[in-house]
């Protein structure tokens, strides 16, 4: 080792070499960026909620730093002896002359690797044309059966069944029950499905509950997404919380964020919505055949109407009418007729009157006739003595007898 | 609209047979094609399936039962 230089020209201040060091670190591109992995240990969170910890492995540690604004999204809790994957940059704490990792992200070791995993997956499925939109069937707004996948004895059932409950309990679930982690859990689902779909439900829910990535794993397992895949019925997943994408949710025809919204969406129509729909559909029941019955009554009060006009009743009326005035052109013609006759007979009779023989008699003649034949005495040969003979005169006549022939 | 009611008596009906038969039956008279003796045998029979449709709505209890290597089991939750 070379002599230090006693009579160097230049000085340096600790805080000047402190500040050099600081830049080389914090313009290092690797080091600004980059993901460790570590076990936690010396973890201290004061009042001020940074989070305090030191990362090591078996060789080496590091001092890490988490600020308040990154420790408030952390979903995982953390404690000494924890294996994990942090993500941040170096920097340097000049007071202590330290050099320490600023995380900003932290997650359970080996969650790298399965996302990794997760990713290599999705991305053959998704070239296989798994996930295509055009594959995705409606989900039936009014099933009348729901079939479940998932476990007998979680809380995403009893979530579920209660929604179902509430909204619409006309409606019948069948439960396939199947274990939804660990290593039987693909294909006690991939079983659970199939033995479901041959039941024919208008609808399956494939659900479980909330959990850590690795519980959600199952989800993800080729075997139960191809399953989901192939379903002949429409599926809904509902798989952990809002945050959770499984490869199963992008299967199925239809994603909800929980198992209740998974009951929910299986029932878009509620039976408060029946209820409605059937008030409704009473009313209209009731006005439809109140208006046939009216369209009915008018259409027969119009017939009527046309009836009356053409009614024989009619003809018989104007018939009578009709025949009133011939016999009063009748009667009238027969009066005229007879009046005329009348005055005719009157003239003759007086004609005749002038001409009877009997005017003769007024004026002192007499007629004679015999009294045996009532023939007319004009001869004097006509009459023996003793013939009774007829005289008549103008007021009467009476009885004589010849005396004498002269 | 249905050419004549369905013969089945209405308590043997499930909601959705009841209903989509009421609503061809109002959309047969909405249509005031029928005679006026189907129409109030329509209306007769939609009536009774109101009732129906009523009643089933009031007393549904959700059915759960549980696939299992026998068939299908009643379904009890443990609360």
């Amino acid at each position: 080792m070379a002599q230090p230089s006693l009579f160097t020209s230049v000085i340096w201040s600790v805080s000047r070499l402190t500040q050099h060091i600081r830049s080389l670190l914090e313009t290092d591109v690797t080091l600004q960026d980059v993901w460790v992995q570590g076990e936690i240990s010396n973890l201290a969170r004061p009042a001020s909620g940074h989070v305090y910890f030191t990362l090591k492995d078996a060789a080496a540690s590091l001092r890490c730093v988490m600020w308040r604004t990154d420790a408030r999204r952390l979903n995982l809790p953390l404690q000494d002896g924890m294996a994990v994957e942090a993500h941040g940059k170096i920097g340097v704490y000049e007071p202590q002359g330290q050099y320490q990792f600023y995380a900003d992200l932290l997650r359970p070791a080996g969650e790298g690797a399965l996302y990794q995993e997760f990713l290599r997956l999705k991305s053959r499925l998704e070239a296989e044309g798994l996930f295509d939109t055009a594959r995705k069937r409606p989900i039936p707004p009014l099933p009348r059966t729901i079939g479940i996948v998932t476990s007998a004895s979680g809380a995403a059932l009893r979530d579920m069944l209660n929604t179902l409950r509430r909204r619409l309990p006309l409606v019948k679930v069948i439960l396939a029950p199947s274990p939804v982690q660990g290593e039987e859990a693909p294909p006690a689902l991939v079983s659970a499905l199939e033995a479901l779909e041959r039941l024919s439900p208008d609808v399956i829910l494939l659900a479980r509950g909330g959990g850590s990535i690795e519980d959600l794993w199952a989800f993800n397992d080729e075997r139960v997404v191809r399953a989901v895949a192939a379903c002949r019925v429409p599926l809904i997943s509902g798989v952990g919380h809002e945050t959770d994408f499984t490869l199963t949710d992008f299967a199925a025809d239809l994603r909800a964020p929980t198992p209740t919204a998974a009951a929910e969406l299986a029932c878009a129509v509620t039976v408060a919505d029946l209820t409605s729909r059937l008030g409704e559909t009473k009313n209209r029941l009731a006005a439809s055949t109140l208006n046939l019955l009216a369209a009915r009554k008018s259409r027969l009060a119009s017939l009527a109407a046309r009836l009356r006009f053409s009614s024989p009743q009619r003809r018989i009326q104007t018939d009578r009418q009709r025949l009133d005035d011939l016999a009063r052109r009748g009667f009238s013609a027969l009066n005229h007729c007879l009046s005329l006759k009348e005055t005719r007979l009157q003239g003759l009779e007086r004609r005749l009157q002038a001409l009877s023989p009997l005017a003769v008699l007024g004026r002192g003649y007499a007629v004679v006739t015999k009294a045996q034949d009532g023939a007319l005495v004009s001869h004097v040969g006509q009459v023996q003595a003793n013939d009774d003979i007829v005289v008549r005169v103008m007021d009467g006549q009476f009885g004589a007898m010849v005396r004498s022939k002269t | 609209m249905p050419k004549k009611t369905s013969p089945k008596p209405v308590e043997d009906l499930t909601y959705e047979e009841a209903f989509d038969e009421l609503e061809s039956i109002v959309a047969g008279l909405e249509g005031e094609q029928a005679t006026l003796e189907e129409a109030m045998q329509l209306f007769e029979r939609g009536q009774a399936l109101v009732k129906r449709c009523g009643a089933l709505l009031e007393q549904a209890e959700l059915k759960v039962q549980t696939l299992s290597t026998n068939g299908l089991d009643e379904f009890e939750m443990d609360e």
